[in-house]
C-alpha cells in the first residue's frame, strides 16, 4: 500500500533526451500530466474496491505524499486493518502493525507485487518508478475520450526501468492534461490492463478524476476501483513528517 | 437544565469560588480539544481438535474470545488506552486439567489484572486487562505509563532483543501478544532514530527490567543497540533490519550475564537471524534460524512452547530453524505452510494454515500444529491440533 495519490505510475525519463521535437512534446505532456496529479505534495482520502464476479472488498485509507520520495499511508477501514500504516522513504518501506506494536521493514521484492490483492501493484501505489523518467514517449495520434480531446502517447520503458510492461499507451486530455485512459501491454505486445478515469471534478485548484478503474482484460467481471474522497495539493508537509515515529502515531 | 449547579444542593453544599475555579482549570484542556473516543474490537470463535498420532483419541476445546479496545484522547498530548481480553473456555482441557483456572489467572504483571469470573467443571470465563496505559506525546517525545507492549523485536519467531515481553510464536490466537507493566520514554530525532528507555516494574531489581535502546539508520539498515538490567542478569544486545539485494534481512543478538558472582559466572548468547523474500509469483518466503544459548533443559517442552518465553531462553532446544511459505490463492484466500524445528534435537512442528475472507469483517482461519518427534509424544497423547477460527472485527 503505500502510496498516495495513487495515480498510476507510468514512468518516464528525463535523462533520455529524445532528439525529435515530437518526442519532446510528448514527454512534456506526460510531465505536465504527472505533475498535475502529483503536485509537490498531496493529502488524500481514498477508497479502493476490488471487484470480482462474485464478491467485492473495500479498503479505505488516508495518504500523504511529498514528491516521489516520500509517502505515508494509513488504513482506516476495514476494522481488521484499521491503524495499519505504511511509510516509504526513497527505497525503504516500513509497515506499522499496531496491534503488536511492531515496525516491520518490508523487502524491495514486495514492491512489484499485487497490492492487497488488487489489480494494482505496490509500485503503482508508491510510484517508485516514474512515468517521466522511466519511459520514452512518442506522440501517436489524437482521439476523443468521454468528450475530452486527447493526445495519444506511446510510452516505452527504458532498458533499466523497474517496469513490468512492454509498453504503455496513454490518452491525455489536451486542455487539462488529465490522464483519461491508459493501456498496459506486456512484452509480447498483448493488452493486459486498461485504466480509465471517471467523474472529473475540481480538487483544490485543479480538475482531476475522482474515480479510476483498472480492468484486467483477460478476466471479465474483475476490476479495481479507486475513489478519491478528498485530494489536496501543495500543503506544507516537512520531510520529517515521513518518519517511523509519525507512522506509529498518525490518525 | 439542572439547577443544582447554581443553587444549594439538597445537602446544603454550595460550590465555593475556588472550587469552581479548580473545575474550570481542569476543564480547560478538555474543552479546547474535542475529545476523541475510539472503540473497536473483535469476537472470535476458536475450536481446537487435539488428535493422537493413531487417530484414536480426539479431544475438543472451544474458546469464545472477545476483545474490546478503547482509546480516549483527552487533549492534544494525552491519551488513554484500555484493552480487555475476555475468553470463555470449554471442552476437554477445562474439564480434565485440575487448577487450569488458576493457571490462566496468573498475571505476570506488576498489578494483577486477571479475573476468573466463572470457574465451573465445564467452563471458565477469564477476563484480562491486556493494555491499560496513559500516553503523553509532545513534539519528539513520548511517554507511556501502565500496561503496554514494548516491542523491541526485529525477527519474526524468536526475539532475543525483546527484553520486555517476548512472545510464544505458537500461541497464534494471542494476536496482540503479551504486554508488560512499565514506564517507557522515547525521544526521536530523525525518521529512524530514537533513544528509548523502559522500566518494567518489579519489587526488587532482580524482578525488574530496566533497559535502554538506541535506534538509528545506517545506509538501508535500521540498527538498534540495547542494554540494561534484565531480571537477575545484565543484558547487552544488537538488532538490525535491512536489505540484501531485494530480500529483507534482519536479526538480533543478545548477551546475558548473571549479576551474581559476576566475574566467575559465565553468560549466555542468544541470537536469531532471518531472510524474507517475495517471488514474482507472489509466494512469500520467510526463514529464520536461532542459537538459543540460554537453553534450560528442565522446562517442559509443551509448556514452554505455548507460554511467553524469556529473551534469554526462547526455544525448547539449543538451536532452531523456521521456514514458511505463503501464497495468496486469491485476494480472499491465503495459504501458508510453516516448519519449525531444531538442528540439535529430533523434532519438528508443521504448521499448515489457510485463511479466507468470508466478508468485509469476517475471517475464517483453519490452522494445524502437528508436533512430530518423541519429545512431544512422550508428554502428550495428542500432539496434533487442528484449529478452526471465525473472527468478526468491528
Amino acid at each position: 500500500m503505500y502510496s498516495k495519490k495513487v495515480r498510476f505510475s507510468l514512468f518516464l525519463l528525463l535523462g533520455f533526451l529524445s532528439t525529435s521535437l515530437q518526442a519532446q512534446d510528448a514527454t512534456e505532456i506526460i510531465r505536465k500530466m504527472d505533475e498535475k496529479a502529483r503536485g509537490l505534495s498531496s493529502t488524500s482520502e481514498i477508497t479502493m474496491t476490488i471487484v470480482r464476479p462474485t464478491w467485492q472488498r473495500s479498503i479505505s485509507m488516508k495518504a500523504w505524499s511529498k514528491g516521489t520520495e516520500y509517502s505515508l499511508i494509513l488504513i482506516t477501514a476495514p476494522a481488521r486493518d484499521e491503524g495499519t500504516a505504511f511509510l516509504k522513504r526513497e527505497n525503504e518501506i516500513w509497515n506499522w502493525v499496531p496491534n503488536i506494536g511492531r515496525t516491520l521493514k518490508l523487502p524491495p521484492s514486495m514492491m512489484m507485487q499485487s497490492w492487497m490483492g488488487s489489480d494494482f501493484t505496490n509500485d503503482d501505489l508508491v510510484r517508485e518508478s516514474s512515468v517521466v523518467v522511466d519511459y520514452t514517449h512518442e506522440m501517436v495520434g489524437d482521439s476523443v475520450i468521454d468528450g475530452y480531446d486527447c493526445y495519444k502517447i506511446k510510452m516505452i520503458p527504458t532498458p533499466d526501468a523497474p517496469v513490468v510492461w512492454g509498453y504503455v499507451t496513454v490518452w491525455v486530455s489536451k486542455k487539462e492534461h488529465i490522464q483519461m485512459r491508459t493501456e498496459f501491454y506486456d512484452e509480447d505486445g498483448y493488452l493486459v490492463n486498461i485504466m480509465q478515469s471517471f467523474d472529473i471534478r475540481k480538487f483544490d485548484d485543479r480538475m482531476l478524476p475522482s474515480r479510476m478503474e483498472m480492468v484486467p482484460v483477460e478476466d471479465p467481471g474483475n476490476k479495481t476501483v479507486l475513489e478519491y474522497k478528498s485530494l489536496r495539493f501543495n500543503q506544507e508537509i516537512s520531510s520529517g513528517f515521513f518518519s517511523i515515529q509519525n507512522m506509529r502515531r498518525i490518525k | 437544565m439542572r439547577k443544582t449547579a447554581t443553587h444549594n444542593t439538597p445537602f446544603g453544599f454550595k460550590p465555593s469560588a475556588p472550587w469552581k475555579a479548580t473545575v474550570l482549570l481542569l476543564l480547560i484542556p478538555f474543552s479546547s480539544y474535542s475529545q476523541k473516543f475510539d472503540s473497536r474490537g473483535y469476537l472470535k470463535e476458536l475450536g481446537g481438535l487435539s488428535i493422537s498420532n493413531n487417530l484414536k483419541t480426539i479431544r475438543y476445546d472451544n474458546i469464545i474470545h472477545h476483545r474490546q479496545e478503547t482509546t480516549l484522547e483527552f487533549s492534544n498530548y494525552f491519551e488513554i488506552r484500555f484493552d480487555l481480553r475476555n475468553r470463555l473456555l470449554n471442552g476437554y482441557t477445562v474439564e480434565n486439567t485440575p487448577g487450569y483456572a488458576d493457571f490462566l489467572d496468573e498475571d505476570p504483571g506488576f498489578v494483577d489484572g486477571s479475573f476468573i469470573l466463572i470457574d465451573s467443571d465445564k467452563s471458565i470465563l477469564h477476563t484480562q486487562i491486556d493494555r491499560l496505559h496513559l500516553s503523553y506525546f509532545r513534539d519528539n517525545w513520548e511517554f507511556h505509563l501502565g500496561r503496554e507492549r514494548i516491542n523491541w523485536g526485529k525477527s519474526l519467531v524468536w526475539n532475543p532483543n525483546d527484553l520486555f515481553n517476548a512472545y510464544a510464536y505458537l500461541d497464534f490466537d494471542y494476536e496482540e501478544r503479551p504486554s508488560t507493566d512499565a514506564a517507557y520514554l522515547r525521544y526521536s530525532w530523525s525518521y529512524a532514530s530514537s533513544f528509548e528507555a523502559g522500566y518494567r516494574f518489579g519489587k526488587t531489581l532482580d524482578e525488574s527490567v530496566i533497559a535502554l535502546m538506541l535506534r538509528n539508520s545506517l545506509g538501508e539498515y535500521d540498527i538498534q543497540l540495547i542494554g540494561g538490567n534484565y531480571f537477575e542478569e545484565i543484558a547487552l544486545g544488537f538488532g538490525w533490519s535491512g536489505y540484501l539485494k531485494d530480500a529483507g534481512f534482519n536479526g538480533e543478538i543478545s548477551y546475558f550475564h548473571p549479576k551474581e558472582n559476576f566475574p566467575e559466572n559465565s553468560g549466555s548468547l542468544t541470537a536469531s537471524t532471518g531472510i524474507n523474500y517475495m517471488f514474482s509469483n507472489a509466494i512469500y518466503l520467510t526463514s529464520e534460524i536461532l542459537y538459543n544459548g540460554g537453553y534450560d533443559k528442565s522446562v517442559n517442552a509443551l509448556t514452554q512452547l505455548a507460554q511467553p518465553p524469556t529473551a534469554s531462553d526462547l526455544f525448547i532446544a539449543e538451536t532452531g530453524y523456521f521456514v514458511s511459505a505463503s501464497y495468496p490463492v486469491s485476494p480472499l484466500t491465503n495459504m501458508n505452510l510453516g516448519l519449525l524445528g531444531s538442528f540439535d534435537k529430533a523434532f519438528f512442528i508443521l504448521i499448515p494454515q489457510l485463511s479466507y475472507s468470508v466478508s468485509e469483517n469476517i475471517d475464517l482461519l483453519v490452522l494445524a500444529q502437528l508436533l512430530k518427534g518423541d519429545l512431544f509424544s512422550e508428554i502428550t497423547e495428542t500432539p496434533n491440533v487442528l484449529f478452526f477460527r471465525f473472527k468478526w472485527s468491528y
